[in-house]
């Protein structure tokens, strides 16, 4: 699976860099030096990335792997952690419906007890606690006038 | 004199001292919680820049960085799981010292060394400030011009993962940074028609999408389980006197290993993960009784932990000298400095000298300060590693979307730092490191500014001239040299 992502990763990177790049030549002289002088690299060492990424998946011997690099510490299924991206965008989606106050309460409540199977005191507790301190502390506090939502406003 | 005293007046105001002491205790506690890092921390902090002013700014951030190491002691020692991957190396005998009913002594140790390493930093760098200075203020835009894409090499080639994929990752931060009004014909570029993107990316929702979104999305999925499943007894206070007094007595163990830190921190590139193998290895080759390390020798436990904290202050060093971010922290802070109208490099040498050395007394300070936090509060701190994982992960993404958004009252800033948390994630997922775009991103437009000055002045063979040629082929040396030792060394290790 990983190596799957890492390829398909590496394409979109290439795409990408050859839309910057077309869209490089559209500016004058001066306001495309410099983008071009990165960009050129990016693109080359992207199609080295490509093959090299396409080199592990037909090669029939084993093939010397890179070192990990960045990583994070807990190693969870991949399809738990798109469940948890999906989880995150609902969040902004709620965000950009209701507003930051509503959809901090709602948001926790639902997450808490459907996602991570808290009991309805601890999630309702946390959950008001979480817009109460955001309210207090960012509008009251920090005079930050939150984001009412696209219902709201 | 002069400089010193307005700095060091500067810092011991109680609005900085009451940030400093937040931004300690925010580092000890993301430090000993497995899985978030410094540079979490710093990404969560960032948005609080925009609102203070500089010394209260950087004693928050600086206090918050300066510690990380000390607070992952604690769980290295205690559960055996580092908090920081610099503290990995304190494992191999703090831990077994714990089992051994030792784990006061194995505390109090890692936290008196943690806390003498961070001031032997902050005295390196006061001393190398003066040094490096003459040699910062003679560079021109070419020497600048290379400096940076020297910086991008070295995190790109000392990361231990693939270097082409981090030069890869270095250039889309330079590209990420090229969004927005091109500096000198004003030409709005990358656009795509989108009014958002005519000011540029902010680094904001970057960096907190980039480093706070992606570990949480691992994080989220501990579903009914914490960090950690079971910890140590932390044992009486005598038990971590006895590990403070070892440590004091071990001084000039303590000493070398700092400077070793120190040193390896003035490295672009080379983490606190280095520093500490590098001393863990010293101190067994110094060491009277080598036969005992990984059983559970205290000494073992003193030369990581004062070595991590020791590379801050080399890392400071071509951070403030010469704006070459040292690590992906140090690409944050330095993103801090830009936030707040500070030119890091020869600039903030000629126009900011008294906030270098209010940081230098930031950095002693909040070494203090967060070895006193930790000897106080270790135990009940440990506990906090028990939360469970959803628990944390939505807070701190709820914290991340609220400090986006809280820095132009704007929601697509919420909806780029979910971009760019599904961008790391996968960045992560496909091997590519963060860092160096990271790095990119913050240097982007100064690279570009000295480029066309250095074109402009010197024509476009300007890094023919005899510094410029010389940082080009430390480049060259940067990039390749590294692949090449551990080509070489696997060849003698496998006799071909």
């Amino acid at each position: 699976m990983e190596r799957k992502l890492e390829r398909l990763f590496t394409w979109f990177l290439l795409f990408f860099f050859l839309v910057l790049f077309v869209t490089t030549w559209q500016y004058g002289a001066k306001a495309r030096l410099a983008p071009l002088v990165f960009l050129t690299p990016a693109l080359v060492l992207t199609v080295v990335c490509l093959f090299r990424v396409s080199r592990i998946k037909h090669s029939p011997f084993p093939v010397a792997e890179e070192g990990e690099g960045d990583s994070f510490e807990v190693d969870a299924p991949f399809g738990e952690e798109v469940k948890m991206m999906v989880w995150f965008v609902l969040f902004a989606l709620l965000i950009w419906l209701v507003g930051f106050l509503v959809a901090t309460f709602v948001f926790m409540m639902v997450y808490l007890r459907l996602w991570a199977r808290e009991g309805w005191v601890l999630s309702m507790i946390l959950a008001l606690s979480s817009t109460l301190f955001i309210y207090l502390v960012v509008e009251v506090g920090f005079k930050i006038i939150l984001y009412r939502g696209w219902i709201f406003s | 004199m002069d400089v010193i005293l307005k700095g060091f007046s500067a810092v011991l105001t109680p609005s900085a001292l009451v940030l400093l002491i937040i931004g300690v205790a925010f580092g000890n506690i993301i430090g000993f919680l497995p899985g978030l890092g410094g540079v979490f921390a710093l990404a969560i902090l960032i948005p609080f820049v925009y609102k203070l002013p500089p010394y209260e700014a950087f004693a928050l951030l600086l206090g918050t960085h300066a510690v990380i190491n000390t607070g992952g002691a604690i769980t290295s020692i205690l559960i055996n799981c580092p908090g920081e991957a610099a503290c990995a190396a304190t494992c191999f005998d703090g831990y077994p010292m714990a089992r051994q009913g030792k784990a006061g002594v194995a505390l109090g140790a890692a936290f008196m060394s943690s806390a003498m390493g961070g001031i032997f930093a902050a005295i390196f760098l006061m001393v190398m400030i003066p040094l490096i200075r003459p040699i910062v203020m003679s560079f021109g835009p070419p020497e600048i011009f290379m400096l940076i894409m020297l910086g991008i090499s070295y995190i790109a080639s000392l990361g231990s993962g693939s270097t082409v994929k981090a030069i890869v990752s270095g250039l889309m931060g330079l590209m990420f940074a090229m969004v927005g009004f091109e500096p000198q014909t004003g030409d709005a570029r990358y656009n795509f028609g989108t009014l958002y993107l005519f000011d540029g990316i902010d680094l904001v929702p970057l960096t907190v999408g980039l480093f706070a979104i992606g570990e949480m999305i691992s994080v989220g999925t501990l579903r009914g389980k914490g960090l950690a499943q079971k910890i140590e007894t932390v044992g009486s206070f005598s038990d971590i006197w006895e590990g403070i007094v070892v440590s004091i007595r071990k001084w000039w163990l303590v000493l070398r290993c700092s400077a070793i830190g120190a040193t390896i921190g003035l490295i672009p590139g080379m983490g606190g993960t280095v520093a500490s193998f590098i001393t863990y290895g010293f101190a067994r080759q110094v060491s009277d009784h080598p036969e005992t390390f990984g059983k559970g020798n205290v000494e073992g436990v003193i030369a990581p932990e004062s070595a991590n904290n020791a590379k801050e202050g080399g890392n400071l060093v071509p951070t403030l000298g010469f704006g070459i971010p040292g690590g992906a922290g140090m690409a944050l802070l330095l993103g801090a400095f830009i936030i707040k109208g500070i030119d890091p490099g020869p600039g903030m040498l000629k126009e900011n000298l008294d906030l270098i050395y209010g940081l230098i007394l930031i950095l002693v300070l909040a070494n203090i300060i967060g070895a006193l936090m930790c000897i106080a509060l270790s135990a009940p701190l440990a506990r906090l590693t028990l939360i469970r994982g959803p628990i944390i992960s939505v807070m701190v993404v709820l914290l991340c979307f609220l400090g986006s958004y809280a820095v132009r009252n704007s929601f697509y800033d919420v909806i780029a730092t979910l971009v760019f948390g599904i961008l790391g994630y996968f960045m992560v997922k496909a091997r590519f490191p963060r860092a160096p775009l990271l790095v990119g991103m913050v240097l982007g437009k100064a690279a570009e500014l000295n480029f066309h000055l250095a074109v402009q002045l010197f024509g476009p063979l300007f890094f023919l001239r005899p510094i410029s040629f010389l940082l080009l082929l430390l480049v060259i040396l940067g990039l390749f040299l590294p692949k090449l030792m551990e080509r070489w060394k696997k060849r003698v290790a496998y006799g071909t």
